[in-house]
C-alpha cells in the first residue's frame, strides 16, 4: 500500500490488521484513533489520513507547500547574508526558533505506538547520536586542553565551508526545512 | 597518524554510518528518521528535546560556527 508522505514522496509499507482497530506497519503501529471531522465530512481515523497528518485537499496542500518553500527560500537568502557571530545572525535563528518552539509545544500529541522495529531503529539512532555527541565533546575538550589544530570540532571543520555564500544559503535552507518538518509532524 | 587525523576520521566514520542508516531506512530495513523523531516527540519532554536540538544546530553552525 502506498501512503502519501505529505506530498513529497510515496511511502510503501506492508499493512496488516493490528487488532483493537489499528493497523501494523513494518515498524510501528498506527492507532486508529478518531480524528476531527470537518463540515464536509472529511475525517475518519488516523489510518485514513496521510502520513503527514494532512487533509487530502491536494490544491490547498500544494499551495501551502509552495508558500512555505518560497518563504523558506527568501528567508534563507536574507539570513545567509548575515555574518557569523553577529546580532543579525542570532536574530535570524531566534525568529524561526521561537515560532517552531511555540507551534511544536502547543500542538496536541500524535498517537504513535512503537512496535519492535521502531524501537530497534530508535535504539540504533540513539547509539549513533550519542556516539557523535561524545566524539564532538571529546574534540571540544581536546580543543580546549591540547589545541584546535590537533582536535578540531565539527563546527571548526565546517566553518570554512559555511563562509561560502552558496553553502551558507543551502545550510540555512536545510535548517529551516527541518524546522518546517518538525511543526508539520 | 596524528590526533587530528583520528578526530577527523571519527567524524567521517560517523557520517558514513548515518548515511548507511538513512539508506537502510529508504530500503525499508529500518524505520525512517522521521518515524524515530515522531516517537521521540510523542511526549512533551521529547518534543522539547527535539526542538532544542534543532535550535542548537542552527545556533551552533549558522551563528557561531566555531
Amino acid at each position: 500500500m502506498l501512503l502519501d508522505d505529505g506530498g513529497h514522496q510515496a511511502v510503501g509499507v506492508a499493512l496488516e490488521p493490528g487488532g483493537q482497530g489499528g493497523i501494523k506497519t513494518g515498524h510501528g503501529h498506527i492507532l486508529a484513533e478518531p480524528v476531527r471531522r470537518d463540515d464536509h465530512g472529511v475525517g475518519g481515523t488516523l489510518a485514513d489520513m496521510t502520513a503527514g497528518d494532512q487533509p487530502r485537499d491536494g490544491t490547498t496542500h500544494r499551495a501551502v507547500v509552495l508558500v512555505a518553500a518560497a518563504t523558506t527560500a527568501v528567508y534563507a537568502a536574507l539570513a545567509s547574508t548575515t555574518g557569523v557571530n553577529t546580532v543579525g545572525a542570532a536574530v535570524a535563528v531566534a525568529i524561526p526558533g521561537m515560532a517552531v518552539a511555540v507551534v511544536a509545544l502547543l500542538r496536541p500529541s500524535r498517537a504513535v505506538a512503537a512496535g519492535p522495529g521502531l524501537r530497534r531503529g530508535a535504539a540504533i539512532w540513539a547509539v549513533v547520536a550519542l556516539t557523535a555527541l561524545l566524539w564532538e565533546a571529546g574534540a571540544y575538550f581536546g580543543e580546549l586542553t591540547v589545541g584546535q589544530h590537533e582536535h578540531p570540532t565539527l563546527s571548526v571543520l565546517l566553518a570554512p565551508l559555511l563562509n561560502d555564500q552558496v553553502i551558507r544559503f543551502a545550510a540555512w535552507s536545510l535548517w529551516l526545512y527541518a524546522g518546517w518538518r518538525l511543526i508539520r509532524r | 597518524m596524528s590526533s587530528r587525523d583520528v578526530t577527523i576520521g571519527g567524524f567521517l566514520v560517523l557520517g558514513v554510518v548515518m548515511a548507511a542508516l538513512v539508506a537502510a531506512s529508504w530500503a525499508g530495513r529500518l524505520p525512517r528518521f522521521g518515524e524515530v523523531v515522531d516517537l521521540l516527540a510523542t511526549r512533551r519532554a521529547g518534543r522539547v528535546l527535539v526542538v532544542l536540538i534543532w535550535w542548537w544546530l542552527g545556533w551552533h553552525f549558522l551563528v557561531r560556527t566555531s
